[in-house]
């Protein structure tokens, strides 16, 4: 009886609510909805809580890993250098007895100590040991120092000095991932090529167009600062993820910081007038040939990555490097160009320090001088670069060339043969 | 193992470097360039073994620790293998997580504003139909109470499924009865019932933020793509303690480089440049490394952000300001205001970071609280000392931005600078003391001790049982417990001693 009862409140409950319902109309059904696409976050957010729990734990298992093995890689790095060290010691140790024993028949010393050796186990002669540690150290450890270089990237590095000090030192900038770390390098690049090409452009109109404000100049050669520097910090932190950038392309850029903020504070006298449409001009055509560079060699890394030949984080970079011959030479020339527009800055510089009349400040004329040695050593610096390389190629070119006067002999002997089987073909 | 040539090149260049070298070398030679006549063999030979079994015994060394070796990096490959693994997997969950929780948060979003537009609307409309519709009223009271009696008398039967809908929800799984009770409820209590859920959820989201990597656009520009969320929370503090070191250090060094550079006379402009560039350099390396905080779940009030940008430039501009009359005027004011400055600036790094570590063992704020240059709520706790020097500076500031104007007025000033300083002076000192005011004006309002305390305690006892208070009362209490003495026994005492 009770339960029918209650059944029957039941229906008059939900009959009396659904009339309730259906007279409050709008609101309910907007109700209604909202609750339903609540009930269907709800379910999502609640398997998100178990996946993410999951995640945390083995977040926090990887973090005490990178940590561990680090601490096990650094051990294995220093055991791998000592053993390295103490193979040297032992060859050099070796290698006197050989020497002397150039004087003496080579027999009697190794009879000597074959005949003391004999009942002892493992001994051989200073040449079988000298030979035994060079494979030791060629094979052995050499393989497995190139596998620690290789493995050395995907645990996390401490930044270096300059990152340290902008950074602060605990910051992890590793992107132990490398496919990211591509991607990073290529952010970099994109980076470059766009700013060069904002720099292109507004020095090009500051140079013809635009009348001669020194709050622009100003402008302008805060972007040149901000450039510089956002590169330093980038090239640290490609150093840090492992990318071999060769140390004048640090330093030069940390040297052009340097040389545009001199130029930011030089304030609106005589010789700075005389220098300015200089300026310009050097800009343009600097960044001219900086885009094209850029541009040419992006296509080239792609190129040489996909042939195997270049390294995954080999980056584009403002002068002239040896991969760059297969392909870029043709910008060799207009790079030189560039080279030699430095030391004519210079010498223009050195010129205005010395004349009084332009520049009557003493204090600007030391600071005009140390302007100039600044731009000449930039050019001694990408000069001497651009030397090594080309030198390199032309003694590899001689290679190159005997070797091929060699092949040849062999290609026409080839080419006779093959002469001689086609008519059998025929 | 059979020797090339190049491997015995290798080694006559060695030999050419260690010719003149250690006593076993010199030993060992002694006997072989003697010739290997037999008399001496027996000498001869029992130095070799001498030093033979001394390098034998480096060379036994050598193999074993190299043995060794091999079979710890043996050990160590496959543990890499795994490691890097993890690691790639980590990495695709992070990127996942991230997007699906921003997706979530924006979901909880509108449905929140959802709910309370709703509610607004229902409230307004509560009000219109009350008179009108009071029955139905009084007929979804009797809903629920009835659904409520239906439901105790259903939870008789089945008791599995009890606690949920009595207290207000604070769990986020759905039970059945959870939608039966969502069924029989009116909307408005409906409604309470899911902003509450929803709050709970948007409180767990805000909590695995931290978890999860984060991006700023700032950081995009300068840094590239790198990830920089510190997702451990102590390496985050360990970041805002350095930062916090940093700041403080830079600030001491710029105390005591205006005050050396001042006494300068102005005849080395080349030093007044590099003390604009020291400022120029701190202001952008603070706005990357607090770019970094906000990305780790730092809440800086975007007010310091913009401050330091500003200053930023206002330090530029004051770096190319040329040689001139006006400089000299300023120059002397310049130096005063940022020894000032930085004075203020050394003592309230110095006396907040104490503050803060206090604050954060007592649990009161938030991890990543960072020592700033303003004044916040926080401080009035042990540093409202500071506030009338804070206030002195932007006033400097404000008599810069005056002093500035003035200058720019008169017949000898040609430069720019001065224009474009003052005015940036000024927007300095504007946003500086609204902030300041708007900080005093919420201590102002807020609630008195005795409310404030009862949000956070929820009774009396509780209040009690977790203060101070609770040390004197059980001191007291000990006290009584061990001199257990009633009244009269305490006058029998003093009249005796009398």
């Amino acid at each position: 009886m009770a339960a029918s009862e209650q059944l029957q409140s039941n229906t008059v409950t939900k009959r009396r609510r659904k009339r309730s319902t259906i007279s409050s109309t709008a609101f309910d059904v907007e109700a209604q909805e909202l609750i339903e696409k609540w009930e269907e976050l709800s379910n999502d957010i609640n398997s998100f809580k178990n996946s993410h729990e999951i995640y945390l734990t083995h977040l926090e298992e990887i973090e005490k890993l990178k940590k561990d093995h680090r601490i096990q890689f650094n051990k294995i790095e220093t055991k791998i250098k000592n053993l390295n060290e103490s193979i040297d010691v032992h060859q050099s140790l070796i290698i006197v007895p050989d020497e002397q024993q150039l004087n003496t028949p080579t027999k009697d010393k190794s009879e000597l100590l074959r005949i003391r050796r004999d009942s002892e186990r493992k001994k051989e002669t200073p040449e079988e040991r000298i030979v035994r540690l060079s494979t030791i150290r060629e094979h052995l450890i050499k393989q497995r120092s190139d596998y620690l270089k290789r493995i050395k990237y995907t645990l996390p590095q401490p930044p270096e000095r300059y990152l340290r000090i902008i950074l602060g030192s605990e910051l992890p900038v590793s992107i132990l991932d490398k496919s990211t770390q591509w991607k990073y390098k290529e952010s970099y690049e994109e980076f470059k090529l766009r700013v060069t090409l904002i720099i292109m452009v507004i020095s090009l109109l500051m140079s013809t167009i635009i009348p001669t404000y020194r709050a622009l100049d100003a402008v302008f050669h805060f972007l040149l600062v901000w450039y510089y520097c956002t590169l330093t910090i980038r090239e640290s932190i490609l150093v840090v993820n492992g990318s071999k950038i060769q140390f004048w392309w640090r330093l030069h850029h940390f040297i052009s910081t340097i040389c545009t903020c001199i130029l930011l504070i030089w304030p609106s006298t005589k010789s700075y007038k005389i220098f300015r449409q200089q300026h310009y001009i050097f800009s343009l055509y600097i960044s001219c040939v900086q885009v094209l560079l850029y541009y040419y060699q992006r296509g080239l890394l792609y190129r040489l990555r996909a042939l195997g030949e270049s390294d995954e984080l080999q980056i584009s970079i403002e002068g002239f490097q040896s991969w760059m011959l297969r392909g870029l030479s043709f910008l060799a020339p207009f790079l030189f160009i560039g080279y030699l527009f430095e030391l004519y800055n210079a010498y223009v510089l050195y010129n205005l320090s010395i004349d009084s009349n332009a520049e009557p400040n003493p204090d600007w004329q030391f600071i005009l001088k140390i302007l100039s040695a600044i731009f000449f050593i930039l050019f001694l610096g990408n000069f001497f670069t651009m030397y090594m390389v080309i030198r390199r190629k032309i003694s590899e070119r001689i290679h190159d060339i005997q070797w091929l006067q060699h092949r040849y002999e062999s290609v026409k002997t080839l080419v006779k043969r093959i002469q001689s089987v086609n008519p059998f073909h025929k | 193992m059979t020797s090339d040539p190049m491997f015995i090149s290798g080694n006559e260049e060695k030999r050419h470097f260690d010719l003149g070298n250690s006593g076993d070398e010199e030993e060992e030679d002694q006997p072989l360039s003697s010739s290997p006549g037999n008399s001496n063999d027996d000498e001869q030979m029992i130095i070799k073994n001498k030093v033979e079994t001394f390098e034998d015994k480096k060379l036994t060394k050598l193999y074993d620790n190299w043995l060794e070796f091999d079979a710890e990096i043996r050990a160590f490959e496959p543990k890499h293998k795994e490691y890097v693994q993890k690691l790639d997997e980590v990495e695709s969950l992070k990127t996942i997580y991230r997007n699906q929780f921003n997706k979530y948060n924006k979901k909880i979003h509108q449905l929140q504003n959802d709910v309370a537009r709703l509610r607004k609307s229902y409230a307004k409309k509560d009000e219109e139909i009350k008179p009108k519709t009071l029955n139905s009223s009084l007929k979804t009271q009797k809903n629920s109470q009835s659904t409520a009696n239906l439901l105790l008398s259903r939870n008789l039967s089945s008791p599995s499924s009890l606690p949920s809908h009595l207290r207000p929800l604070t769990s986020v799984n759905s039970s059945p009865t959870l939608d039966k009770l969502v069924d029989t409820l009116s909307s408005a209590e409906r409604l309470n019932i899911i902003s509450n859920n929803l709050n709970t959820n948007e409180l767990y989201l805000t909590r695995i933020s931290d978890t999860l990597p984060r991006k700023d656009p700032y950081l995009r520009v300068i840094l590239g793509g790198v990830d920089v969320s510190i997702l451990n929370k102590a390496d985050k503090w360990k970041y805002k303690q350095e930062y916090e070191k940093f700041k403080f250090i830079v600030t001491c060094i710029s105390l005591v480089s205006s005050l050396v550079i001042w006494s300068l006379t102005s005849r080395y402009r080349a030093f007044d440049a590099l003390f604009h560039f020291l400022l120029v350099w701190y202001y952008c390396t603070l706005t990357i490394r607090e770019s970094i905080l906000i990305v780790n779940g730092s809440n800086i009030n975007p007010w310091w952000r913009a401050h330091h940008f500003i200053a930023t430039v206002a330090t530029g501009i004051l770096l190319t300001w040329p040689e001139s009359p006006s400089y000299q005027a300023f120059r002397t004011q310049f130096f005063v205001f940022s020894f000032y400055l930085s004075f203020v600036q050394g003592l309230q790094f110095y006396y907040q970071r104490g503050c803060l570590y206090r604050l954060r063992a007592l649990g009161e704020t938030h991890d990543m609280d960072i020592t700033i240059e303003g004044f916040h709520q926080w401080m009035f706790r042990g540093l409202s000392f500071l506030v009338p020097f804070l206030l002195v500076g932007y006033l400097f500031q404000l008599f810069n931005a005056y002093s500035l104007w003035q200058l720019a007025h008169e017949s000898s000033t040609h430069e720019w600078q001065v224009y474009v300083l003052s005015i940036v002076f000024f927007i300095l000192f504007l946003g500086n003391i609204l902030t300041t005011l708007s900080v005093l004006r919420d201590k102002v309002r807020e609630k008195t001790r005795p409310a404030l305390l009862k949000q956070k305690y929820q009774s009396f006892k509780t209040f009690l049982s977790t203060n101070y208070h609770r040390r004197s009362r059980s001191y007291n209490l000990q006290r009584n417990r061990e001199h257990p003495l009633t009244r009269n026994e305490e006058i029998q005492k003093i009249s005796k001693e009398d």
